[in-house]
């Protein structure tokens, strides 16, 4: 079976390997409940396009996302940075991949992983 | 046309009485629950959103409908901590009991604030029933019995109207929730499920996969298909269970725990911030000794005031210290990553308290109610308001 999600990766420090990061540690003291809202933003580091929302009625709202400054910017790269050092990784890339999960209904194991959109942040 | 109107004005003031009738509960017990209300809050559910004055602003994503939707950003971190030391206090004061009715109304208000920039993280979260329902008490007698400084007693009538309320506000927060699941849950469609979709999106994504979480790939997911109805029913039946009486509730705050408590072992979602929602229609007062002591008795033979009111003090400062040093947390002092799993766990323990003490009530309104129709059918009573529902208050 297949499951799309929306996962961070922090490079290992000293290493050229990419490692999971866990939303709730990562995230923490935000609670993990709002880590998909805010993955799914890209933490605001990049501009997300406009969002559709279909009414009951069938009338389709359309919002424009808040435009963020840069001076916000700099200040998430540098709260991210800091999450990235506390988690053991290099603190100087963030990347967030929306992938497919394919795993094994009858005991959850992970068969393979596919990257569908990489984005990968400078926090530097 | 004025046909129409009364007859409608008619069915509504029916249907207000009989949500009147199941949901009521006496001084002592609502007294004893603002107390339990107090203690859980310090405890498990401590007012803490002072964390969003120190997140970037580059996360601010308000709901379009909001008061944060005003606000271009997140508020400093200073005044977001003096609106958590307020609220702190405020529950220390609804416990001892100093100014309930206010007290009670200023939280609320302040919470209703504070969380709609928590919710400015993209994401609306379930705890406005606890907030809603808290409001609704301020406006009964929970401030009056066990009270240091005791509220003006309100009018019974409105007593009764506003646990009507909180119940009517339960069951439209599920319904709405029922509806929607109804319209993407309810299909024939084997290959989706409602709780599985839930379940591997809890699993794959935040690593949820604690206490009966794994045991969820060994069962048919047919049977999850079974599951999926059942919550829908379960979401949509309260506004029925609301009308067909007090004990019919009563089941319905029961089987509503239970669901949480399988959410909590299976999903791994700690809904313990429903407790305080269900137990205000509980009669406490049955815990503690005979229900039928007066308010004036009760306040007079309240010999645990003096912990009480130490307790609470001490958890206030507690909170306040941990603040002040730059720290926080909402259950029980615990910081970081750590609180996921202990939430968790310890909600367990709540649920199972909160299903036991519901059940215990149900219990003894059943039997009270046998009793008193098999007295009934001996003999007529001598006064006519001597029913069940009078027993329990």
């Amino acid at each position: 079976m297949d499951i799309g999600r929306t996962s961070i990766y922090g490079r290992v420090a000293g290493h050229d390997a990419w490692t999971r990061l866990s939303p709730p540690e990562f995230v923490s003291p935000i609670p993990d409940s709002f880590f998909s809202p805010l993955v799914q933003h890209y933490f605001g580091l990049s501009p997300v396009g406009p969002v559709a929302n279909r009414t009951r009625v069938g009338v389709v709202i359309t919002i424009d996302p808040r435009k963020v400054p840069e001076e916000e910017v700099k200040n998430a790269k540098q709260w991210l940075s800091a999450r990235l050092k506390e988690s053991g990784c290099d603190d100087s890339v963030l990347r967030i991949t929306q992938e497919v999960v394919t795993f094994r209904r009858s005991d959850g194991a992970e068969i393979a992983v596919r990257s569908e959109n990489d984005k990968i942040f400078d926090l530097h | 046309m004025t046909k129409s109107l009364i007859f409608i004005e008619r069915n509504l003031t029916i249907i207000w009485q009989r949500l009147e009738d199941t949901c009521s509960n006496d001084a002592r017990s609502l007294g004893l629950f603002r107390i339990f209300w107090g203690m859980y809050m310090l405890l498990f559910f401590t007012p803490y959103c002072a964390f969003v004055g120190q997140v970037p602003q580059a996360f601010y994503n308000p709901p379009v409908l909001s008061l944060a939707s005003l606000f271009p950003g997140f508020p400093p971190y200073w005044l977001m901590l003096a609106g958590d030391l307020v609220r702190i206090w405020l529950v220390v004061l609804i416990t001892i009991g100093i100014k309930t009715r206010f007290c009670t109304i200023v939280l609320c208000l302040l919470t209703f604030l504070s969380e709609n920039f928590l919710y400015s993280l993209g994401k609306i979260n379930h705890d406005i029933l606890l907030w809603a329902v808290a409001l609704c008490l301020a406006f009964t007698d929970w401030g009056v019995p066990y009270a240091l400084v005791p509220d003006r007693r309100v009018n019974p009538k409105t007593a009764a109207r506003a646990l009507a309320t909180a119940g009517v506000l339960i069951a439209f927060g599920f319904f709405t929730a029922g509806f929607e699941k109804a319209l993407r849950w309810i299909n024939f469609d084997l290959s989706t499920g409602g709780f599985l979709s839930w379940f591997y999106g809890d699993w794959y994504v935040l690593d949820r996969r604690l206490l009966l979480a794994p045991l969820v790939f060994r069962v048919p997911p047919q049977l999850f298909k079974i599951l999926d109805y059942a919550a829908v029913a379960f979401e949509l039946s309260p506004f029925f269970c609301l009308l067909a009486g007090r004990t019919a509730w009563r089941v319905w705050l029961l089987v509503a725990t239970c669901f949480h408590l399988a959410n909590d072992l299976l999903l791994n979602i700690p809904f313990y911030t429903h407790v305080p929602v269900y137990l205000p229609f509980v009669a406490f007062a049955r815990f503690f000794g005979r229900l039928t002591v007066g308010v004036s008795a009760a306040n007079a033979v309240f010999s645990w005031r003096v912990p009480v009111i130490i307790c609470a003090i001490i958890l206030g400062a507690a909170h306040t210290a941990q603040r002040l040093k730059g720290g926080g947390s909402s259950f029980l002092f615990v910081e970081g990553a750590s609180f996921v799993s202990i939430s968790l766990y310890v909600s367990l323990v709540l649920l199972v308290l909160c299903a036991v003490m519901i059940a215990i009530d149900l219990t003894a309104r059943i039997s009270g109610t046998r009793l008193y129709r098999a007295s009934s059918r001996s003999a007529v009573p001598d006064d006519a308001r001597s029913g069940p529902d009078m027993a329990d208050r």
